[in-house]
């Protein structure tokens, strides 16, 4: 698929399978991205190109099957160019799902921000990875990254590896990268407050999974959260 | 009455036995402050309580109000009225403070709490605590100082209103002003009905919350169990009196062992891993 809003103009876009995409936002144009991935999970591509202060949203809610890759790679063009990216994943099962989500700062004054959250059960595997790279000249350029994941079962196992990679000095980044494993210290915490086993899992779960929804329309936000109950046995 | 008795209770952890022969009740009304040198099983004791799974009960009883509490699930104890303020928090990744607060008040209700009903509830208790409310918006205990979580722990003894309290060393770490506050939350706890089990090494503390009673652990045993002054005394004296007195040998923990943060449990792992 391919789509390029023009100038001043406001998209929105919501999509609920596998289907890669291509996009340009011309001056000034936004774009809320929204995907939804519930079925069988194949890789997909998207690339974007963001001109003057043009204004990406993205939200990615992923609980899909399957062995996958996701590859993402924004990059922002011009001055005042703004992304946004959201990402929720659960692999349960065999699932191995990798989450490869770039931005690229061309020019000064861009701003990206990622935040990545995953939970891993069962004998899955949920990588983040991608680089944020601010490139020489792109001064006064902001970019955070946050990749977060849980990992519940001895089988599963999870990787958070973003990059940064800097050619400029005068710019602000920030980088956060976790992967926790449930520990019987803090499910005795959590117990010890009169949360039972399933009650304990429940929280952190819709803790890690739940916000995502907020980012879509009832019908499917619905649905993350039976998908969720579901899944998770929560 | 409500009240809690120990009986005979042998606790290991990793095979290594802590506790040997704990004897204790803790009646309605009661104030304990539980003392005794590092390493010899305060902690243990309200963890066993609590039924932390690495304590492991070999012998004894825990009853609370005639029921066996050896037999229930960690959460029904919670829920039975027992808290375990613990000497380090756990930081749990990616659950939200004020959620978390709701699910562990909502447990215990048939009905969930509104959420107006709750929020009132929850800034009522941070005003209390004099802690900022936008902390219930962080993550449980991530990134919070070692104050903040002592703090957190007291905020969840006000909204769950045991019935008996167990707090161990919640003082430290605190400020002197955060200690009067947490020492007048204990307080207006312990006069909503709440018994108190209180592990300090600081007699600042027992002097804000007036224990009624001092119980003595040396060697995973009780030695003493009388009144508060011995606070004042220990105090003063240390522990050195006891050998001397009771004629009882405290078995010294390692000498390169430096004095804080040192427990019987960890004393156990390390000999262990000799």
């Amino acid at each position: 698929m391919k789509i390029i809003v023009k100038a001043n103009e406001q998209k929105e876009i919501f999509i609920d399978n596998n289907a890669s995409l291509d996009f340009v936002l011309e001056n000034n144009a936004s774009l809320l991205l929204k995907y939804a991935i519930f079925n069988n999970i194949k890789n997909i591509t998207i690339n974007g190109k963001l001109k003057k202060n043009a204004v990406l949203k993205a939200a990615m809610a992923d609980f899909s099957n399957g062995k996958a890759k996701v590859n993402a790679s924004i990059e922002l063009d011009d001055i005042g160019a703004n992304a946004n990216w959201d990402l929720a994943s659960l692999a349960t099962g065999s699932d191995q799902k990798q989450f490869d989500i770039s931005f690229i700062h061309n020019h000064q004054r861009t701003i990206a921000n990622m935040n990545n959250y995953g939970v891993a059960l069962n004998s899955s595997r949920l990588v983040f990875s991608g680089i944020n790279y601010i490139k020489k000249k792109a001064k006064k350029s902001q970019t955070n990254q946050n990749a977060k994941i849980i990992v519940f079962d001895q089988n599963a196992s999870g990787k958070a590896n973003p990059i940064l990679k800097i050619d400029e000095n005068d710019v602000l980044a920030s980088h956060a990268a976790i992967v926790g494993r449930l520990n019987d210290e803090h499910l005795f915490y959590l117990k010890s407050r009169g949360l039972n086993e399933k009650e304990a899992k429940a929280l952190i779960v819709n803790g890690y999974l739940k916000p995502i929804a907020n980012h879509f329309e009832s019908k499917t936000k619905l649905r993350i959260e039976k998908m969720i109950q579901e899944k998770c046995h929560v | 009455m409500n009240n809690l008795v120990i009986k005979n209770l042998h606790v290991s952890v990793d095979g290594k036995e802590i506790l040997r022969g704990i004897n204790l009740t803790i009646n309605e009304g009661d104030n304990v402050a539980l003392l005794g040198p590092n390493g010899h099983g305060k902690s243990t004791l309200l963890m066993a309580i609590m039924g932390h799974p690495k304590y492991v009960i070999t012998c004894g009883t825990i009853a609370f109000n005639k029921k066996d509490v050896k037999k229930m699930s960690v959460d029904e104890r919670s829920k039975l009225g027992l808290f375990l303020g613990l000497q380090n928090p756990s930081e749990v990744p990616g659950v939200n403070n004020s959620d978390f607060l709701k699910n562990i008040l909502n447990v215990r209700r048939e009905k969930p709490m509104s959420l107006f009903t709750f929020y009132k509830e929850l800034e009522g208790a941070y005003q209390k605590m004099g802690i900022p409310f936008e902390m219930a918006n962080r993550n449980l205990n991530e990134g919070f100082s070692g104050g903040e979580k002592k703090r957190n722990e007291i905020l969840q003894m006000l909204l769950l209103n045991p019935k008996i309290a167990m707090l161990d060393e919640i003082d430290s770490g605190l400020d002197v002003d955060a200690i009067n506050v947490v020492a007048k939350i204990i307080n207006q706890q312990h006069q909503k009905g709440t018994a108190l089990m209180v592990i300090s090494h600081y007699a600042r503390l027992f002097d804000l919350i007036h224990p009624n009673r001092a119980v003595i652990m040396v060697n995973g045993k009780i030695v003493l169990d009388g009144k508060a002054d011995l606070i004042k005394r220990i105090d003063k004296e240390g522990y050195e009196w006891i050998k001397q007195e009771l004629g009882i040998d405290i078995n010294k923990i390692e000498h390169n062992q430096v004095s804080i943060g040192a427990c019987a449990t960890k004393v156990a792992l390390k000999e262990q891993n000799k």
